[in-house]
């Protein structure tokens, strides 16, 4: 699968072994700075209730191919708990209606479920299976859960200028020994807390992905929010 | 489910590709219209068991869809269906599949029409599914059914999911034309009997309750539902019609018997495993048994069955080595039913099938299984599902069965032996 190959590589290049600079800081403090922060940007974004996002997902292969996703996704804030969201496919149409529902945990896996419209069918899917591609992109079924604090341990690693902007690069290592990542990589703004790029490195240790945010919009004078984020 | 009022767009930190944002256009008197249909080309391989039969089947179906919203709460669906077969009469056919209102609230919904309810966990065989009748002749594998009307209430509340159906008007299940394939060798006649007086017009009824728990680390869903009416599995009696040379067995008549269902569902879910179980008791009145036995039709007794398996994924397991995403599902069920010889199917079966997942762009996906007969060693069916996407607008689908029998006291799957076929089916999205 080579969707948004080229476009990973470009930005791959331009950040070169990001990751691996910088070990001066004791590792107590780091852990320490990185998860005040992180906690921090949980806090910034509480209180938002509930949310419905249109997305489209554009799948671009290595010959220029494209194929387009629609998709609704409605978000509910659960307090001491992760968050619930239904994601319902409107494009391509022969997924239209198929609807998938996660249920976010922080102490244990997620529940997660698929409504299939020809049969009228409710299936739960083994969230054990959380690394496996969502609906053909590059975007993992984890990847659809929500922020956590407890499914990271975090650390902080420096301070950078990201285009422009100035950044706390934080590494976060999930603690559910399934997830497809060893390691993520997150560049938040040191502003509004905002994350402006993610890394991920796969079970191999090697960078599998990057993930970038950009034209955040303000919602109720709190809530950043991207319009897009391209791989 | 609760409907989300909204105004902010929400992304997690990982949850966006590209993000545009629409004013959400609430439906008015416009319906938002969807259509699907397909060409299919159906190729059985062997010899047709009877004159009528055809070797090449040419069939088109067609499905719209008109959904109205209105209000906040309020919903319209309307899915007319109509299939035309080039060889069997009774596989040309019409159905509305659903026509139905639905309006809720934070903790209810109530649906009224003509509608379709899925009940079960398991893959190989839908034992405890009741509301619907059969459309058998779409498909042998029975997963195509019928709309049945129905008042329908659900209520969500903290002890489970409560429903109630009201279901009035009966449908008969569709049974192949003397040039279909698929079929016995006697032909079942549109002709019907009932046990109820009402027949068609008697009210059946069913309630039920749904929960998921959480047992030590695994997630753990419980449902159990009681049936009360007519049967949607009919008994086959002769018919018998007086020639010059005597009574004879010109067809077969459905008989449909009142009945009573208690069905269980389990299902657990540990880590990569889904543990699957569904239980089946069905109670008729012990006159409508001794009337049949008269008629030289056996099998209806009060029984129970069950079936019970797992499936199990293997995540990329050849993602490190061929970077693929492909996943392979493993799935094996046992399927019991206590009438054993009576039983037409499925009485102790054993179906192991794996799923492959490429999970690319396309979607693609193979399901290939078996079932084997553990009684009778010569019954066994093959089945493989095949699909990918050609384009925004276009499925490709290969379906094959492969039957085999050997025992004449295995009526089901002996009629079968003959149908093997592998069907190619273009499907299309509007």
């Amino acid at each position: 699968m080579n969707i948004f190959l080229s476009l990973i590589t470009a930005l791959t290049l331009a950040h070169p072994l990001a990751a691996l600079a910088d070990t001066a800081q004791p590792a107590a403090d780091a852990a320490e700075k990185g998860l005040a922060i992180a906690k921090e940007r949980k806090q910034r974004d509480l209180g938002w209730g509930d949310s419905e996002t249109r997305m489209t997902m554009i799948l671009r292969n290595s010959q220029g191919e494209e194929s387009v996703r629609e998709m609704r996704l409605k978000s509910l804030e659960v307090a001491n708990d992760g968050d619930k969201g239904l994601t319902i496919f409107d494009e391509p149409r022969d997924v239209k209606g198929t609807a998938f529902l996660n249920f976010s945990h922080t102490g244990k896996p997620d529940d997660q479920w698929l409504y299939l419209p020809a049969l009228k069918r409710v299936k739960r899917i083994a969230s054990r299976n959380k690394s496996g591609p969502f609906m053909g992109s590059e975007f993992a079924y984890e990847d659809m859960s929500s922020f956590e604090l407890e499914k990271f341990r975090f650390s902080y690693v420096r301070e950078e200028t990201l285009n422009g902007v100035v950044c706390h690069v934080i590494e976060q290592i999930p603690t559910d020994e399934y997830s497809g990542y060893t390691k993520q990589i997150v560049w938040l703004d040191t502003e509004h807390l905002r994350a402006q790029q993610v890394e991920f490195y796969d079970r191999k240790k090697s960078l599998l992905k990057t993930l970038t945010f950009s034209d955040y919009k303000l919602y109720k004078d709190k809530y950043w929010r991207a319009m897009c984020s391209p791989w | 489910m609760k409907r989300l009022i909204t105004t902010a767009l929400q992304s997690t930190a990982l949850m966006a590709l590209s993000v545009h944002c629409f004013t959400h256009a609430s439906a008015g008197l416009m319906p938002d219209l969807a259509m699907q249909g397909a060409v299919e080309g159906r190729q059985f391989v062997q010899e047709a068991q009877y004159a009528q039969q055809h070797d090449s089947v040419l069939s088109v179906w067609a499905e719209p869809e008109l959904v109205w919203e209105w209000g906040d709460t309020q919903r319209l669906t309307f899915k007319p269906f109509y299939r035309y077969d080039s060889a069997d009469d009774e596989r040309t056919h019409g159905d509305i599949r659903e026509f139905m209102w639905l309006t809720y609230g934070a903790n209810w919904e109530i649906r009224a029409g003509i509608g379709k309810v899925f009940w079960g966990v398991t893959e190989s065989q839908h034992l405890v599914d009741i509301i619907n009748q059969t459309d058998l002749v779409e498909a042998p594998d029975g997963e195509e059914k019928l709309g049945q009307p129905m008042v329908q209430v659900t209520w969500l509340h903290d002890i489970g999911t409560l429903e109630a159906f009201i279901l009035p008007g009966f449908r008969e299940r569709t049974f192949a034309g003397e040039e279909g394939r698929l079929r016995s060798a006697l032909l079942v006649s549109d002709e019907a009997a009932y046990q109820a007086e009402e027949e068609q017009e008697h009210i059946d009824w069913a309630l039920r309750w749904s929960r998921s728990f959480d047992v030590a680390e695994a997630a753990l869903d419980l449902s159990v539902a009681w049936f009360q009416g007519t049967a949607r599995d009919p008994f086959l009696t002769p018919e018998i019609t007086l020639t010059g040379g005597g009574p004879q067995v010109s067809g077969l008549a459905p008989y449909y018997p009142l009945q009573r269902q208690l069905g269980i569902t389990a299902q657990t879910t540990v880590d990569a495993w889904l543990w699957k179980l569904e239980v089946l008791r069905r109670d008729y009145d012990e006159h409508v048994a001794d009337n049949l036995q008269a008629q030289g039709v056996a099998g209806i007794q009060d029984y129970s069955a069950a079936v019970g398996g797992f499936e199990y994924t293997l995540v990329g397991p050849f993602a490190e080595r061929w970077d693929s995403a492909l996943d392979i599902g493993l799935l094996l069920e046992y399927q019991y039913d206590q009438r054993a010889d009576l039983a037409p199917m499925a009485q102790n079966d054993l179906f192991a099938a794996t799923r492959l997942a490429f999970n690319d762009a396309d979607s693609s996906e193979i399901l290939a299984g078996i079932t084997q007969d553990l009684d009778a060693s010569g019954s066994r069916g093959v089945m493989l599902e095949a699909s990918t996407r050609l384009s925004d607008f276009t499925t490709l689908k290969v379906n094959g069965w492969i039957f085999m029998a050997d025992d004449q006291d295995d009526t089901l799957a002996y009629s079968l032996r003959q149908d093997d076929y592998i069907e190619v089916s273009l499907n299309f999205f509007y």
